[in-house]
């Protein structure tokens, strides 16, 4: 039992280290070659919803496709209503699960049309920018995405239930009077 | 090393439940395989084990390795995630012989109650017999590989993240169909030749094969996706596609070639394969009988034991090492009692508005949940009660009239109207007060009357304490009752020279379970036979037990206690309900209805009618239809105080769910708040206050699915209480129905407060105690 409790306590300290970036790439936004690069935009969630988003990108060298670390990439979203307010976030790939792509976290406060900028910088190059626009949407209901979490308990009660049905059947009470 | 292959190599996606999910998978298989290898070491040998940790790795290196971010990439790693989950994770887990290890290691609780009778259902072992058929197992197999190959499944796959856990799902579930009958995992009995493996094999390598050959040869990319994301390392879309193909044709082909082979020689060369069907039988059976002995044999001293546990143990077995503890909390119930009274009346800035309602809470719920009643054993408050015994003579009996929880429960319904009312969290000075009138009253009366007429008659914590400590997995009792049996002096409850006895007349022998507890270790110092221990007992299965109890009686002669029950489990729920928007909201509307512009009419009505009136109701109503429907013939008051105990876990889970909510959304409190009094004293050494810690941290899902998953296991424990609690009463019946009928009220009224708790954890909360006062 205590070999149990151990792994258990290691399975809920791995819990606790949870955090809410991802930063895995997502959907393809944008893909461009620019000079001697190609980037590519990639974001997530799929479809965009206001709160928390990744914006990720992949920088490469054109020719020989390999990837291209360390560059500078900020990432600068506008709402479209609203063009003088702006969230910037700087992409890093200490953000992003997959090492080939710097995510940047943006918080978007409202849904509707987006307009945001990458700008890339890279030391004696030029700087380079892409412009995607994207649509955000209302988050659903927090109930919608996690259900299962609540829902679960209805599969142990039905199969305890199966059990109680079997072994009733092969029993002469229920539960043995030893209580 | 190119930077792409170095980008690769660190990639590695972090996915706690998965962790989660195989760490408790392996603890559970290596504890039933090292209690297995210790009866039958020549069977359980170290092979097995290393089979089935190579499998859960399998899956750990297809689901969260650098294989899953680069997945979406290219094909090919795709492809190796694929045959991972298919090829490599099932046999390897098969391997291992996972059904025994898996049931003897987990809870007996559980083995008992839910898995070995499912595993013994007929149509059960007759549908799995079925599906792992050659039969059957092998158009499984096939038809879940080309569905999920087909391009509009696979690029769903892609596309939506659900899909693809679906996807992976079915891959492991194919697999381990497809492999059962190859590997023949003990105890498994195949009725079938083994003949028609060789067949088996070849039709899934023709299969695999043709799928292969499709993809190495097609002349168009297959998954349009591939040709929409950026290309790695130069290889286009349909190189990458026919590489996949090459992957999957070759280490696939081996995989079903290597044990055709293998089975072929044992086949052909003529094996005691039949002998061994025969032995193994016999063993299996054996085997199961022996489980299910050794599952009710227990050996006294065999359990876990806290006071033997180095260090910890020694020190809660010194004498003097509960008071060093109660000193520690004396202390900082004095600070707290200062800060309140001469401090900012702010909570969040004030330590009385944060170390008792943000810290220890969550801590105390925590600790009941990890250990037991711990902070019974730390009180400060009866500390006073050992300087009240040297000065005054505490020699009256407690008044009759006031045995039991009547007291006890009208205090705590006090409290819990009293901190809605008067935000009791925001205010530092009422807390002060409390905190000394707790003092005061523990002092008087511990004074006047003899044992612990506090702790077991008035104090409401204590009470919360002891009904919460009965779902704790800890509990002092003694640890081999043969040498209780002989002993003459019961030292335990009468006391030694030095030591005093059991101050709320629990009797080691007869006491069962944590309720009126206090974990003093008073009954543990004066046994002369060190029989006392704080020992490791399954969590709630004292709950549906009706044994008369020692310094309890029976708990269904105990109106009192069950009404306790009862307030603290709704008491929990409305606690929780007070700091969601629409319940505030609407506690608004009722006052701006009733002409009222403060809201103490409103709470003070949610408060009387979540306490008082709807218990009432639902306990009647549910009392009534158990007897009808149960035909019972025991009497109501009865009834009801026996099933208000299933109560216990549903209610305690809306506690931890609370509490543990405010303390991981709110613990850096303490940081400013201490640096804040510290300078207050005259001190800089931590420097001027950081008053952005004060400020709660947002609601995360993964918060928020901890305070799902413990409403559900509450629930869980909750309705396996209630079924116990009927079973043991629908006996009285002929009728072998009768448990469900006499239960099936009570279910109702788990599963409505279960959807009362999911509902408040949904809601948007006000987050008392931090200085923000924003709702998330």
């Amino acid at each position: 039992m205590r070999l149990v409790r151990i792994m258990f306590a290691f399975g809920l300290m791995s819990l606790s280290l949870a955090t809410q970036a991802r930063g895995d790439g997502g959907t393809v936004r944008a893909m461009e070659r620019i000079d001697d690069c190609r980037i590519t935009v990639f974001t997530s969630p799929t479809p965009l919803l206001t709160g928390p988003i990744d914006v990720s990108v992949l920088l490469q060298d054109a020719a020989t496709g390999e990837v291209i670390a360390n560059a500078h990439i900020e990432v600068t979203a506008r709402a479209a209503e609203l063009p003088d307010f702006a969230i910037k976030s700087i992409a890093t790939s200490e953000l992003a699960a997959n090492k080939l792509l710097q995510a940047a976290q943006l918080d978007l406060p409202q849904t509707g049309w987006w307009n945001a900028e990458v700008n890339v910088q890279r030391i004696g190059q030029q700087t380079i920018r892409v412009q995607l626009e994207f649509e955000a949407a209302p988050p659903p209901p927090r109930w919608t995405i996690l259900w299962p979490w609540f829902c679960w308990p209805a599969i142990p009660i039905a199969l305890f239930c199966l059990g109680q049905c079997y072994s009733r059947r092969t029993r002469p009470s229920v539960i043995p009077h030893q209580i | 090393m190119s930077a792409t292959l170095e980008s690769f190599l660190r990639s590695w996606p972090y996915d706690p439940w998965l962790d989660f999910a195989l760490l408790v998978t392996w603890g559970v298989y290596l504890r039933g395989w090292l209690a297995l290898r210790r009866r039958d070491p020549a069977r359980w040998q170290f092979g097995r084990l290393t089979a089935f940790t190579c499998g859960l790795v399998a899956v750990f290196l297809a689901l969260a390795s650098p294989i899953e971010p680069f997945a979406a990439l290219l094909l090919q790693v795709h492809m190796a995630q694929h045959l991972l989950l298919m090829m490599v994770a099932p046999p390897l887990i098969w391997l291992g012989a996972p059904l025994f290890p898996l049931l003897r290691g987990s809870p007996a609780t559980i083995r008992h109650a839910w898995l070995l009778p499912l595993l013994r259902q007929h149509g059960l072992r007759k549908f799995s017999a079925a599906l792992t058929h050659p039969f059957a197992a092998l158009p499984l197999f096939v038809g879940v590989t080309l569905f999920w190959h087909t391009p509009r499944m696979y690029e769903l796959a892609l596309r939506d993240s659900a899909w693809h856990v679906a996807e992976h799902a079915c891959f492991l579930a194919a697999g381990l169909v497809f492999w059962y009958p190859v590997v023949r995992p003990y105890p498994s009995r195949p009725r079938w030749s083994p003949w028609l493996l060789l067949p088996y094999l070849i039709l899934a390598d023709v299969q695999n094969t043709v799928l292969a050959a499709w993809l190495t040869f097609s002349g168009t990319v297959l998954y349009p996706h591939y040709t929409q994301v950026p290309r790695l390392a130069g290889l286009s879309a349909l190189n990458d596609q026919a590489a996949a193909g090459v992957l999957m044709w070759v280490p696939g082909s081996v995989a079903f070639l290597a044990p055709l082979f293998w089975i072929g020689v044992r086949l052909l060369t003529g094996s005691p394969a039949k002998q061994q069907d025969t032995i193994r039988q016999r063993s299996a059976t054996l085997r199961i009988a022996s489980l299910h002995a050794a599952a009710y044999r227990q050996k006294p001293g065999a359990d876990f034991d806290l006071l033997r546990v180095p260090l910890l143990g020694s020190f809660l077995s010194w004498r003097h090492g509960r008071k060093v503890l109660q000193i520690l909390l004396t202390l900082a119930a004095g600070l707290i009692v200062y800060d309140g009274l001469c401090g900012p009346q702010l909570g969040a800035m004030n330590l009385a508005g944060v170390l008792p309602w943000v810290h220890w809470r969550g801590f105390l719920v925590l600790g009941l949940l990890a250990a037991g009643n711990f902070f019974c054993l730390a009180c400060p408050f009866t500390l006073p009660r050992s300087l009240a015994g040297r000065w005054f003579r505490a020699d009256r009996a407690w008044p009759r009239c006031l045995r039991g929880k009547w007291t006890a429960l009208t205090l705590l319904i006090l409290f819990l109207w009293a901190y809605e009312i008067f935000a009791l969290w925001d205010s530092p000075w009422w807390t002060a007060w409390i905190t000394l009138g707790y003092f005061l009253a523990a002092f008087v009366i511990d004074s006047l009357f003899r044992g612990a007429a506090f702790c077991k008659y008035v104090c409401p914590i204590g009470q919360f304490n002891f009904v919460s400590a009965m779902v704790s997995p800890l509990e002092v009792k003694v640890r081999d009752p043969q040498v209780c049996a002989s002993c003459t002096t019961i030292e335990c409850i009468r006391g030694s020279d030095s030591v005093p006895g059991c101050g709320l007349e629990l009797f080691q022998p007869r006491k069962q379970g944590n309720l009126d507890c206090t974990f003093c270790l008073d009954c543990a110092h004066a046994c002369p036979h060190e029989n006392v221990g704080i020992l490791a007992v399954t969590p709630t299965a004292q709950l549906w037990s009706d044994r008369a109890r020692s310094g309890v009686g029976r708990f269904s002669q105990r109106p009192d206690l069950a009404a306790l029950v009862l307030i603290l489990t709704f008491g929990a729920f409305i606690n929780a309900a007070g700091m969601v928007g629409p319940v505030l909201a609407w506690q608004d509307r009722i006052s701006a209805l009733l002409g009222q512009s403060s809201r103490y009419l409103a709470v003070s009505l949610f408060t009387l009618l979540g306490l008082v009136v709807v218990p009432i109701l639902i306990v009647s109503f549910a009392t009534e239809l158990s007897r009808r429907w149960g035909r019972l013939s025991t009497c109501r008051l009865e009834l009801a105080s026996r099933f208000a105990w299933a109560f216990v876990p549903l209610g305690f889970s809306m506690w931890l769910a609370h509490y543990g909510f405010h303390l991981l959304t709110g613990w850096e409190t303490i940081v400013p708040v201490s640096q804040r009094l510290i300078g207050d004293l005259g001190w800089t050494a931590l420097g001027p206050p950081e008053w952005s810690c004060a400020c709660c941290r947002p609601l995360t899902d993964w918060l928020l699915r901890l305070e799902l998953l413990s409403l559900d296991v509450g629930l869980l424990a909750s309705l396996y209480a209630a079924w116990r609690i009927a079973g043991d009463d629908a006996n009285e019946s002929a009728d072998p129905r009768a448990a469900c009928k006499v239960a099936a009220p009570w279910v109702v009224a788990l599963l409505l407060l279960f959807a009362i708790g999911v509902w408040i954890v949904f809601q948007p909360m006000e987050m008392r105690g931090t200085l923000s006062g924003e709702t998330f």
